[in-house]
């Protein structure tokens, strides 16, 4: 429960990269009448969705990890632990009761763009959960004992999502590293000394600076009409009061200029594996013309048994038992591009590291087939089309897009993009991404018997 | 392991209680004795397909050649007919068809997924690999690297280090203590024969279930259904051997069993014997243990350990059911030196329970949520496929949808406080801590 965005993907074994992986959107065009602003500023989108009787209420605010004050790290995602707490109407820590007690599931998660927070209910019981979420977006109480309570939740949160992985620990190092200037550097639960810190001030501090109609989005969808949901969230969410907000303004990058290479060693890692970062444009950072190539890249290089990598380092040759890439390009700052291989046995993480930068001068140097190219067009589109079965798949994806600052337009045009991407875009992302490498970090796992 | 717990686990987080208003659930037969369930529902152009084969998973593995029906699962979409590995995967991909095959204990289960249109192509592609198999030598060997690899990587995680202790320790000599994956020595005795024998001896037209939900007609169905598994045998050998019933021994004494391992937080697993899905008592036992340890809010182990004490951030139980057994076990990860204080808690709360301290008033609430939840848990094709099959596999009846409502509904504290008198003796609760444990440093 209370978790963080992250994406497992392995077919053998799972690796959680801490970054999402592919940021598709769907084509559809939503009807203008579903989005609307009420008069504080609250943003609503309506998806409907008759399959069973049943909604998802999703509020999403602009602040996430980027936004906590130095020092601070973990501030976001420890209040979105203590928004479970209550209010002056509701008890602490009956929130989430009252919500099963009525045949529903709740949580939240906090990323480093933005912090939501839903249930999934009945239709007909959408009214109690809007109004016991309108009341938390201005009424949360804290008593200081649940607060030193739930710290200590949140720092074994940290042992069971970080410590206890070789993998993760590096991971948290090679992103402190690999942005020099922008928050994304800091762990989004926060480091372990940061967290022993924050105190009940600290997280009423951030909750009175960001939550607020005029800084949140909400997103119903399931079995409703939007004239229904337009009246419940005039009646609960309506009457909140606009806030003064600050700009959401973070520092850029300088010029990187020296690659980064960080190897870890653990005792109890059996076997090495290879991960690199690569700084990457994003919608909202840098070139962002890149992002719907390097979308695309992602498949084509490494995003499925088919791809490039995996029929060269895996199939043909046999160096690598799993090859993956990855790139997140819908983001408030920097994308990135990731690359994972587990080499086979016996071979070093040297040599694989050699054969995927091989396998890439060669993609740039030759070109990429027409048919390699529309499979991978193919295949993100698809994923699309599933992601409208289920109340809370196309929402989430609104959501997510929405609330880092894009706007329905790039879900509703991304299909039209992606088809639009030629061999040159991809060759030019590829360059302009991997290819230089001084704004990369590549780290090695290991034991250090070996 | 954690996979193949899932599927047991989430058929039964499935199984709670049916408010669908418009679903009609069809069976489909043709003439060659193979039927399907199917559901069908036309507002959005795809169809969710899932087939299982019983009693053909991991614990019928032959002695020395244990991960046979893993690998042989792993090997299903690596070529069929004339289509190399590849040349399946980038149809599959060209027609976005999703097509994997995995198993657990007891069965072996495919799951598809197509848009109406490749709906053809979907099935030719289940006819292929079920009947066509290439195995070659070259992905054989590979897929064999890359799960010995996953034998080792596996090692990395304390919890797969302290559910495969408490299985071995709970089921003794039973089947279903062993690794699904199997271990190199035995991947090595495994050949190419032994997978093409595995698939003709399983794969048959009497232990075949198939559901489908989504856009697509009985009449259509049908159709497919007659060509794509036509050519299966009509039996499954009787090589196959039937299992024993699992008997969960007692711990040998009451302190947890400790594996030392070199973290800053401990995990436990904790557990006892439980009950089979078709066991009178199961509906008492299954909300018995929502009351304990649901994973939610509501539940008694993650009030009394993380909300009141901040011992930790996840702790739940959960029951298992296998065919031929079945088991209630926990989980809880605590910083090293407060996991004794964690296990100490939450055998107070067991004690209780079994104590017959559960309320009216928590057994009233628990109903609520499992009848109000359950479209909740159906609100895609992938996942009413899976429950239609499920509802197949344990003989459950085409109207359970209905049904499942009246039989949450008709459980009395009375039955809870039996059965919870029953199953939760805490001298029979077995214990593995991975991590540290005060005084085995």
């Amino acid at each position: 429960m209370r978790h963080h965005v992250v994406t497992c993907i392995f077919k053998i074994y799972t690796l959680c990269v801490l970054l999402a992986v592919s940021s598709w959107g769907a084509h559809a065009d939503t009807p203008k009448e579903n989005f609307f602003t009420l008069d504080n500023g609250l943003s609503v989108l309506v998806i409907q969705n008759h399959k069973v009787p049943a909604v998802s209420h999703t509020i999403w605010y602009r602040v996430g990890g980027i936004d906590e004050p130095e020092g601070k790290s973990g501030i976001a995602h420890f209040l979105e632990h203590l928004m479970f707490k209550g209010t002056d109407t509701i008890a602490s820590g009956q929130f989430s009761k009252i919500v099963t007690k009525n045949g529903g599931n709740d949580n939240a998660f906090t990323s480093y763009d933005y912090t939501a927070y839903y249930q999934k209910i009945a239709s007909d019981k959408l009214e109690l959960v809007m109004k016991m979420e309108a009341d938390r977006m201005v009424n949360l109480t804290l008593d200081t004992r649940d607060v030193i309570t739930e710290r200590d939740v949140v720092l074994e949160e940290r042992r069971t999502r970080i410590d206890r992985h070789p993998r993760n620990i590096l991971l948290e190092q090679m992103r402190a590293s690999l942005f020099l200037n922008h928050p994304y550097r800091r762990p989004l639960i926060g480091w372990e000394n940061d967290i022993k810190e924050l105190d009940k001030q600290d997280a009423l501090d951030f909750y009175q600076k960001h939550y607020a109609p005029n800084n949140a989005i909400l997103i119903v969808s399931g079995d409703v009409s939007v004239s229904h949901v337009k009246a419940l969230a005039e009646k609960y969410y309506g009457v909140i009061p606009k806030m003064d907000l600050q700009p959401r303004v973070f520092p850029t990058e300088p010029i990187h200029k020296v690659p980064r290479r960080l190897v870890y060693e653990d005792d109890k890692v059996r076997k090495p594996e290879l991960i690199k970062f690569y700084l990457a444009p994003s919608m909202n950072y840098g070139e962002h013309k890149h992002v719907y190539a390097l979308e695309l890249l992602s498949r084509i290089l490494g995003g499925s048994q088919t791809s490039r990598l995996y029929r060269d380092l895996v199939i043909d040759k046999g160096l690598a038992a799993n090859v993956e890439t990855g790139y997140n390009g819908v983001a408030v700052g920097p994308g990135v591009f990731s690359l994972y291989i587990l080499p086979s046995e016996g071979i070093a993480v040297e040599t694989v590291e050699l054969e995927f930068k091989r396998v890439v001068e060669e993609m740039i140097k030759n070109g990429i087939d027409q048919d390699e190219i529309r499979r991978s067009k193919n295949v993100l589109k698809s994923e699309a089309i599933y992601a409208k079965d289920g109340l809370q798949g196309i929402a989430h994806i609104y959501g997510s897009v929405l609330v880092k600052g894009l706007s329905i337009d790039y879900v509703d045009r991304w299909e039209e993009n992606i088809e639009s991407v030629t061999e040159e875009d991809l060759i030019r992302a590829a360059q302009h991404v991997i290819q230089e490498d001084n704004s990369s970090v590549t780290g090695i796992l290991r034991s250090p018997k070996t | 392991m954690r996979y193949i717990i899932s599927i047991s686990f989430l058929f039964y987080l499935l199984a709670s209680v049916p408010v669908l208003a418009s679903v009609n659930v069809e069976e489909v037969r043709v003439s060659n004795g193979v039927k399907a369930w199917m559901i069908q529902d036309s507002s959005l152009p795809i169809v969710a397909i899932k087939v299982a084969f019983l009693n053909s998973g991991s614990a019928y593995d032959p002695e020395g050649k244990e991960g046979l029906a893993n690998i042989a699962v792993h090997m299903m979409d690596e070529g069929a007919g004339d289509l190399s590995g590849i040349a399946l995967k980038n149809i599959l991909e060209e027609k976005a068809i999703s097509f994997y095959v995995t198993s657990d204990e007891d069965n072996v289960y495919i799951h598809m997924k197509t848009l109406k249109e490749h709906l053809g192509e979907a099935f030719n592609i289940l006819r292929l690999v079920l009947t066509e198999p290439n195995f070659a030598e070259a992905d054989f060997k590979r897929v064999r690297e890359q799960i010995s690899l996953s034998i080792e990587k596996r090692k990395e995680s304390p919890d797969f280090i302290a559910n495969q202790r408490w299985n071995q320790i709970a089921y003794g000599s039973h089947p279903y203590a062993r690794d699904n994956m199997g271990s190199r020595e035995s991947l090595l005795s495994i050949s190419k024969d032994d997978l093409i024998d595995y698939m003709y001896s399983n794969f048959a037209k009497d232990n075949l279930v198939i559901s489908a939900v989504g856009d697509i007609s009985q009449k259509e169905l049908a159709s497919y259904l007659d060509s794509a598994f036509d050519s299966l045998t009509k039996k499954q050998s009787v090589r196959q051997s039937i299992l024993a019933e699992l008997k969960v021994l007692r711990p040998a004494d009451k302190q947890p069993v400790v594996i030392p391992f070199d973290i800053s937080q401990s995990i436990a697993i904790f557990g006892f014997k439980g009950l089979k899905r078709n066991d009178p008592y199961f509906y008492p036992a299954y909300l018995m243990n929502h009351i304990l340890g649901n994973g939610g809010f509501d539940s008694r182990l993650m009030n009394e350990v993380r909300e009141k004490r901040g011992l930790a951030y996840s702790v739940y139980s959960y029951m298992a059911t296998f065919q031929y057994g079945g088991v209630i076990k926990g989980y809880v990860a605590t910083e090293n030196h407060r996991i004794k204080k964690s296990i100490d808690i939450i055998k107070k709360e067991i004690k209780k329970i079994q104590n017959k301290a559960i309320t009216q008033r928590e057994l009233d609430d628990a109903k609520n949520y499992l009848v109000g939840s359950f479209p909740l848990r159906l609100d895609n094709n992938a996942s009413l496929a899976n429950f239609l099959l499920f509802m197949q596999i344990e003989e459950l009846g085409m109207d359970f949808l209905e049904e499942r409502n009246n039989l949450i509904n008709a459980v009395t504290l009375k039955q809870v406080n039996a059965i919870s008198e029953k199953l939760l003796h805490i001298d029979n609760m077995i214990t593995v801590v991975v991590g540290s444990w005060p005084g085995q440093e």
